[in-house]
């Protein structure tokens, strides 16, 4: 299944980054700007959207675009 | 202005919050200071920090209580009675230090300290709220002890209620631990806009001039119903349901009045329908008496609103206007942008909220002046009226009785005559603001004399209304400011205290008097005081009197301490 293209929006956002450069496969190690403080806020912002709320062993985790789409889309079966 | 930040959490996610904010809400007005996270206490203790490079003018401190006494409260039960007491009291000093270190090394720094509120449900359960060593009795033993502190740090230290604003919300959905976990700083992002807006607010109550009166529509606003249709028995006011929360929004209405706001009506109705309701109907907690003005007619609302700033002597810029009807809301915004509007709506507890949420009209302290003015503006109304039946003005200032109390850098006095000099516009000499600092330090310094006048007649005290700031030099004496409350206009309190200033000067071996008056788009009343004084323009340009002369008061007995 596609990843939900809203996340790579989001993450777009936070990361103030262009938006074509972001695929499904991208991960924390491609983008210079993901340190742990804005990890925070693609995570927040995340929940906010999707209105869920990870828990709390599973955001650091959270470090692939699949993985987030993965959980958000565990948690909103 | 300048505002710091002292937290004992991790800020790097607020501040952009608070930045944003402020640039929508107050734009250019303020810039803020952050400390990195866990830094607090050596940015305070260490003179070289970025915090004393920056010299705030507003310093907010929001600490957590899980921080200020450790184990005492994560582990309220391993320590005995000393022990614990320990470790609060070191909570305590440690907060002092930090107040003391400010506010002597940024003297015209003010603190803005928020009040505790414990993060979630207390460790030790029920026992916690029946034993001293709970959580609940440590909170509340920091919350009366800073309370004390704005006793002792008078002006510079005021209290921001984080305890109501994070109770309104509810400690489970304010704060969010894994945030804690992860990000060392407590609170949901859900409330970041409110915890930012609560930050601005605060620091805008000691930024911007309060406003000052509250202008009130009648018909579901201060009661149910329409008066002049249903009549003064069958509007909603005092009986069970609706009619006991339009009470409880009048007293809302009355606790402003009590704070030194004034109140007005401005409604459209028969006056003989209003004015029924006003004063018969057994409910009413506002009666007549509470309002400065009561425009009840049938006129455009932003035309009575102009006339009640205009009695009132105040710009319609510190107005606000609380109506529920949407179109007049729209009318007088569109006429008056100046004012601020508050459209009413809900039920009327609804409107304490709305209210109580807009932050312009409160006040962080009170001066005695603040609580006496309604008490005082009444006095005003009857003293016009007693003028009126006198045709010859000499007559009339002399049957007033008028007392004036003059006082040289009187401690007690300095604050009121700081917030005179800040906010008189008209009669005054040269504008020059002071705050109660600078003016402490320039009495300290002996650089100048701060003179106070307070002023009673037959009908009661007007409290401080003049205030005068004299520097002496070797041969003469300059007078820096020279001010008086637009409401003594007109009954000679000016020529009393000048007299005292010249006297003094005499007194003290100097033979002449020099003052300024630079002229503002307000301040025409004082344009001729000191020609009509005797003084005139000296070749440096300052207006000067030689010493001795005559006598210029002649109606107030003069009383000096």
């Amino acid at each position: 299944m596609a990843v939900d293209p809203m996340i790579i929006k989001i993450m777009s956002q936070v990361f103030n980054a262009d938006i074509n450069k972001l695929t499904d496969e991208t991960t924390k190690d491609d983008i210079e700007e993901w340190d742990s403080l804005e990890h925070i806020k693609l995570i927040l912002e995340i929940e906010s959207q999707f209105n869920v709320k990870f828990s709390l062993d599973i955001i650091p985790e959270l470090v692939t675009v699949k993985r987030i789409d993965e959980e958000v889309k565990k948690l909103k079966s | 202005m300048k505002v710091a930040f002292l937290t004992s959490f991790n800020t790097d996610l607020l501040k952009r919050e608070c930045s944003a904010l402020a640039e929508k809400k107050f734009p250019g007005k303020f810039e803020f200071w952050w400390h990195g996270y866990g830094q607090y206490n050596q940015s305070v203790l260490d003179s070289g920090s970025g915090l004393f490079t920056f010299n705030p003018d507003i310093v907010i401190i929001h600490l957590e209580i899980e921080n200020l006494v450790g184990d005492a409260f994560s582990d309220p039960l391993l320590l005995n009675v000393e022990g614990r007491n320990a470790l609060i009291n070191s909570g305590k000093t440690a907060l002092i230090n930090i107040i003391e270190i400010l506010t002597s090394r940024i003297p015209k720094c003010r603190i803005i300290c928020e009040n505790f509120i414990s993060r979630g449900t207390p460790y030790l359960g029920v026992y916690d709220a029946n034993t001293g060593a709970g959580n609940n009795a440590v909170t509340a033993g920091f919350n009366s002890f800073i309370a004390a502190l704005t006793k002792e740090y008078a002006g510079r230290f005021f209290i921001n209620d984080y305890l109501t604003l994070v109770s309104e919300y509810g400690k489970s959905n304010w704060f969010d631990m894994r945030m804690y976990r992860l990000a060392k700083q407590p609170f949901s992002y859900k409330y970041f806009p409110a915890l930012a807006a609560h930050y601005l607010d605060a620091a805008s109550l000691l930024a911007c001039p309060r406003k000052k009166c509250i202008i009130t529509d009648l018909d579901n606003t201060l009661w149910g119903g329409i008066v002049g249709q249903e009549g003064v028995d069958n509007i909603q006011l005092g009986n069970p349901g609706i009619g006991e929360a339009y009470v409880s929004f009048q007293k809302v209405l009355l606790n402003f009045y009590r704070q030194g706001v004034f109140l007005a009506v401005c409604s459209k109705n028969n006056y003989d329908d209003a004015i029924e309701a006003i004063e018969k109907h057994p409910d009413m907690i506002l009666r007549k008496e509470y309002f400065s003005s009561l425009k009840i007619n049938w006129l455009d609302k932003a035309r009575n609103i102009k006339e009640i700033a205009n009695e009132l002597n105040i710009g319609t810029d510190s107005l606000v206007f609380i109506d529920d009807n949407p179109a007049e809301c729209e009318l007088v915004k569109q006429q008056m942008p100046e004012v601020e509007v508050i459209n009413l709506t809900g039920d009327p507890d609804n409107y304490i909220a709305q209210l109580l949420n807009y932050k312009p009209l409160q006040a962080f302290a009170l001066t005695a002046e603040d609580m006496k003015r309604n008490a005082m503006f009444r006095q005003d109304i009857k003293r016009r009226e007693y003028e009126s039946g006198f045709t010859d003005l000499d007559d009339f200032y002399r049957s007033l009785g008028m007392k004036g109390f003059v006082s040289v850098n009187s401690d007690s006095h300095i604050s009121r005559a700081a917030q005179l000099s800040q906010k008189t516009n008209q009669f005054t000499l040269t504008t020059r603001g002071y705050s109660a600092e600078v003016l402490k330090e320039l009495i300290e310094k002996g650089e100048c004399r701060v003179y106070t006048l307070k002023l009673e007649d037959k009908f009661g005290d007007n409290g401080i209304i003049a205030v005068a700031i004299v520097k002496p030099d070797a041969e003469k004496m300059h007078i820096d400011s020279f001010l008086m409350s637009c409401r003594v206009i007109g009954r000679q309190a000016e020529n009393l205290l000048m007299q005292c200033i010249l006297e003094d000067a005499y007194e003290m071996g100097r033979r002449k008097v020099t003052a300024e008056f630079i002229k503002t788009k307000k301040n025409l009343p004082a344009e001729k005081f000191l020609p009509d004084c005797g003084f005139v323009l000296n070749n440096e340009g300052l207006y000067q009197i030689n010493l001795p002369v005559e006598k210029l008061n002649h109606y107030i007995e003069l009383i000096r301490d």
